[in-house]
């Protein structure tokens, strides 16, 4: 647009920041545009599914694995924001917390915080005393979320985000604790439920999970087993299928080739022998754990910790030495009786950075071996072995598998060279004290140049050296976030990207880190959490790899649980293989990747002999088969899934409006700004723009000068985004703006694009009113802008044409002449009432379609109970029958008598319940009527309007 | 009865302790390990971020 005027820039104004109807295609344009990240059609399909009905009490989001749930979520989540709903809780497991965080303030633009028990009690500390109540968004994890149910309960959430929310789908067992926790808690809250596997091994579960987000879909477990047992009958299904189909919404991998490209992941295994004095340590530490009286570990958490130090003791001498040394002096100043400073979990999580969110998930040992404490010399022993195990582990020197690290990243290396991929590489590690271990040996090797440390603290010298050389470089972007922990991070992953060659993180510090430009990954010590591991390769294999990622792991030929453990990994989870990563099926019959890790350091320490461990090791595997029922992926795929061919064309379509919503938005925005922003501004390209000075000097610290650009641009200038303050800034002062009535001129040549309907108008003025239609129904507001416009001549144009007098460069040329605006008003006035009548009569059809769908809903969920009540009689009739069989077959004549008073005693009750059955089916419908009343009042429309401004207008 | 060993152990944390390369409630169980020997590379690696890291956070 080459001109505007004031007017042009009000109507803009309220263009880009109305609230949009819920099935209008551009409701999420606001939310996409200030995304820093390129949205696929299915994430905003996802997105716009959650909550499409104004009803609706949430949504089950079950795309497979790899498709970005939590990018539907994020746009579901800034939507949310933008409608200032900002009471947002984001429930996950503890590993994902930081990945959650780093994803909706990176990505997003959304302020959140974690929320664990260390900040709640140092908020408490503070003097705040309801943590859960704040401005942000609130990241926590399953088990806090349980723990403070009763904090959580009380706050009137607007939406509830549950990822990996498949561990939700046993609360329909009341012995599932947490689940059921969570659903009394968060009682009827919008939620979002996020997961792969929704459906693993009964039917039940998707009744679960639905029920979960609302309970009145399904009438009750009884009456969902008694009429979806049998699926074999086409009718059955179908009716399930329709009943699931406003709840669930699942996209597949191979219905979006179109627009992800995925690569594969090739698997590297190394093998290495250790040394004879390491095979000696990991003998005498073994035999050590798994002795039934420990002093050295607190009884509670001895599994715990045992998995801890078994990890440690795998991971390197270096990392075990020190663990060692921490049990030796604690035990030590026990003798002295004195008191430790930290708690070994506290000691231990220094090197070992993972431990706190693996503690979070692992339930305290109720029998966890007795500590008979008080045996001075059982102490003094214990002391005295570990010190020759200390000593035996830091006189080791070198290890085995470092030797075959370096052989490996040279293969590695050269493979990476052959795909044509980048020569960079990330080994993770568990231990600190192992990653230092790495840098000494890299840093005496080839492969010294370039390498980086990534953990928990990142205070190393090196790390400030590239922090520091980074600020100086993003001074004046917004990279620079004024946090150290995210700048720092994001500093090390750009050194890591443009000069280093080898990352050594620990996962615990890598969590949520992005590194698409590097395709090797090396797993210098393997978790035994398959999540864990899907998490580290999900580092590099994700959306924007350009190369197959190598994965290397080594393993240990000498040691036969090892070798079961990787082939569990390798094979059964099929982690280090293939285009998707992880298995769902196989991921999604384990409760937990903690749950998984827990049955293999359960073996770890029970076996000692081979057979042993092989046998344990075959049944963990039977198990899993067990558990991964195929008859159920197959219902899973019939229930959930749809045809290809109809989602695709789908996702083509939307596709395209959603490109046009953005690119209409965005440009909108721009044309805006650069009205408003006047000589402020120097505009270099159509997405990016120099703020040279600031027009908003009250707001001078939020709105650095330099330059601008929209979201997705560049990484090194301002994000220009709709929530930005200068946007925001802008779009006010354009929509505030009070407008007496003008005369404008319209220059239709000066317009580049061609406008069909306003050709005929060339040469001819009128008048045009823009009002504001706000209306009020189902508990959500929709505004509208109502074009009313007409000819001097006095014929009216129909609302889309006078919307787009707006469109060619105007000016402005004077007042209307006195008393032809008010001649003009009455027909402008009638124009706009029969405008608004439009708007008005099809928000009414659109409610009522919803209105149906809720009764029907709620039709199903009152037949379902009396099903139900149904089924007790008919069950009760079955009895009777076999008690009188039992009776005719009875030999004698007190048999007979006792089979007799029982027909009776059934009768009696199949009576009774018959009775009652009318008064519960009365009850239901009383219920069910409740509900619908409840509906009607929401119905209930409040329309207002205003007038935002009127002109004389001439089209040139 | 202080070893000598433990003496100079002593005065040595409480110069790292000052200069904020240990942290302060650290110092009862490094000393031991500090008089005997027993702190390797990694240990001191340790420590020393971990300093660092609650210097900048407070």
């Amino acid at each position: 647009m080459a001109a505007l005027t004031v007017y042009q820039a009000k109507y803009l104004a309220w263009e880009l920041t109305r609230k949009l109807p819920p099935e209008d295609e551009g409701r999420l344009a606001m939310a996409v545009a200030g995304a820093q990240v390129d949205l696929n059609p299915h994430q905003v399909e996802a997105a716009l599914f959650a909550f499409r009905s104004p009803f609706s009490k949430g949504a089950l989001l079950a795309d497979e694995v790899g498709l970005g749930k939590t990018i539907e979520a994020g746009l579901v989540l800034s939507q949310r924001w933008a409608e200032r709903r900002r009471r947002i809780l984001v429930i996950t497991p503890a590993n994902l917390r930081k990945q959650w965080l780093q994803e909706l303030t990176e990505k997003f633009f959304l302020p959140c915080r974690i929320l664990e028990a260390r900040s709640y009690k140092e908020l408490v500390r503070q003097g705040i005393p309801h943590p859960f109540e704040a401005d942000d968004i609130v990241i926590c994890s399953y088990q806090f979320a349980r723990s403070k149910g009763e904090d959580i309960h009380r706050i009137p959430w607007d939406l509830v985000v549950i990822d990996e929310a498949h561990r939700l789908r046993n609360v329909y067992k009341p012995s599932n604790v947490i689940a059921n926790a969570l659903k009394e808690t968060l009682g009827d809250r919008p939620k979002l439920l996020l997961t792969a596997t929704p459906l693993q091994n009964s039917l039940l579960e998707l009744y679960g999970l639905v029920s979960f987000v609302d309970d009145h879909v399904f009438g009750d477990l009884k009456s969902f087993r008694e009429q979806f047992a049998n699926l074999n009958q086409a009718d059955v299904f179908d009716t399930l299928k329709a009943r699931l189909r406003p709840v669930c919404h699942r996209t597949l991998r191979r219905q979006v080739t179109a627009y992800v490209r995925y690569t594969r992941r090739q698997p590297l295994l190394e093998d290495f022998t250790p040394e004879v004095d390491e095979e000696r340590l990991y003998a005498l530490v073994s035999e050590y754990l798994q002795r039934d009286n420990l002093q050295a570990l607190p009884p509670s958490q001895r599994s715990l910790m045992t998995l801890v130090l078994r990890k440690l003791l795998a991971s390197s001498t270096f990392a075990i030495a020190g663990a060692l040394t921490s049990l030796r002096d604690r035990l030590r100043a026990k003798l002295q009786a004195q008191e430790p400073e930290l708690s070994l979990e506290d000691e231990l999580d220094e090197d070992y950075e993972t431990l706190d969110e693996v503690a979070e998930e692992w339930p305290a040992d109720t029998n966890g071996g007795t500590s008979s404490a008080g045996e001075r010399q059982a102490l003094e022993r214990e002391v005295a072995d570990l010190g020759s195990y200390i000593d035996l582990a830091t006189s080791i020197r070198q290890n085995g598998k470092g030797v075959a690290l370096l052989k490996a990243l040279r293969v590695a290396f050269e493979k990476a060279r052959e795909l044509g991929a980048a020569q960079k590489a990330i080994i993770f590690t568990e231990s600190r004290r192992t990653q230092t271990y790495l840098l000494d040996l890299l840093s005496r090797s080839e492969f010294a140049d370039g390498i980086l440390l990534f953990n928990g603290s990142n205070t190393d010298a090196g790390s400030r050296a590239i922090y520091q050389e980074w600020l100086g470089r993003n001074a004046d972007t917004d990279s620079v976030t004024g946090s150290r922990t995210a700048d720092m991070r994001s500093a090390l992953v750009d050194y890591f990207r443009d000069q280093g060659r080898i990352m050594i993180a620990t996962e615990a510090g890598a969590e949520g880190i992005n590194l698409q430009f590097c395709s090797l990954v090396v797993n210098y010590d393997l978790p035994w959490n398959p999540q864990r591991i899907e998490q580290r390769i999900g580092r590099c294999h994700r959306y924007g790899q350009q190369h197959d990622v190598v994965v290397v792991n080594f393993l240990n030929r000498k040691n036969a649980a090892d070798q079961r453990v990787y082939q569990l990994l390798a094979e059964k989870f099929q982690l280090f293989e293939g285009v998707f990563g992880v298995s769902d099926e196989v991921l999604g019959a384990i409760e937990s990747g903690v749950d998984f890790e827990k049955r293999v350091a359960d073996i770890y320490q029970r076996c000692r002999r081979t057979e042993e461990i092989e046998a344990a090791f075959d049944r963990l595997q039977q198990q899993l088969s067990a558990e991964i029922d195929l008859a159920m992926t197959r219902t899973r795929q019939q229930l959930l899934e749809h045809f290809d061919q109809d989602v695709v064309e789908r996702l083509r379509g939307r596709d395209q409006t959603s490109r046009a919503a953005l690119n209409r938005f965005e440009r909108r925005l721009m044309d805006l700004t650069r009205f408003e922003l006047g000589h402020h501004a120097d505009f270099e390209t159509e997405s990016s723009f120099r703020l040279l000075s600031n027009p908003f000097p009250e707001l001078n610290d939020q709105m650095p000068l330099g330059l601008y650009a929209l979201a997705r641009r560049s990484g090194h200038v301002h994000t220009y985004r709709p929530g930005h303050p200068l946007a925001e800034a802008v779009v006010y002062c354009a929509r505030e703006r009070d407008l007496q009535p003008a005369r404008l001129r319209f220059h239709y040549d000066g317009f580049e694009g061609k406008v069909s309907v306003l050709e005929p108008l060339r040469g001819q003025s009128g008048w045009l009113r823009v009002s504001l239609c706000r209306v009020e129904s189902l508990q959500q507001v929709e505004e509208h802008l109502v074009f009313a416009a007409q000819t001097e001549n006095g014929s009216a144009l129909d609302g889309e044409t006078a919307e787009k007098l707006l469109i060619p460069p105007g000016e402005i040329v004077g007042s209307p002449v006195e008393g032809a605006l008010e001649v003009a008003r009455v027909a402008l006035a009638s124009l706009t009432d029969a405008e608004q009548q439009r708007i008005e009569r099809r928000i009414s059809e659109r409610n009522a379609h919803y209105l149906e769908a809720e009764a029907e809903k709620l039709d199903a969920w009152a037949d379902d109970l009396k099903v139900s009540l149904e089924g007790e009689i008919k069950d009760l009739d079955r009895q009777i029958k076999e008690a009188r069989r039992a009776a005719t077959a009875a030999l004698t004549l007190e048999e007979k008598l006792a089979c007799q008073r029982q027909v009776r005693n059934l009768e009696l009750q199949r009576n009774e319940k018959r009775k009652s059955l009318f008064s519960a089916q009365d009850d239901i419908d009383r219920q069910r009527g409740v509900l619908i009343e409840r509906l009607e009042e929401l119905v209930e429309r409040q329309a207002s309007r205003r007038v935002l401004f009127e002109v004389q207008w001439t089209l040139t | 009865m202080e070893t000598p060993s433990e003496r100079l152990a002593e005065l040595i944390l409480e110069r790292l302790v000052e200069q904020g390369l240990v942290l302060p409630r650290n110092t009862k169980r490094l000393l031991a390990r500090l008089a005997k020997g027993e702190m390797n590379a990694q240990d001191w690696r340790l420590e020393l971020e971990k300093a660092t890291k609650h210097e900048e956070e407070s």
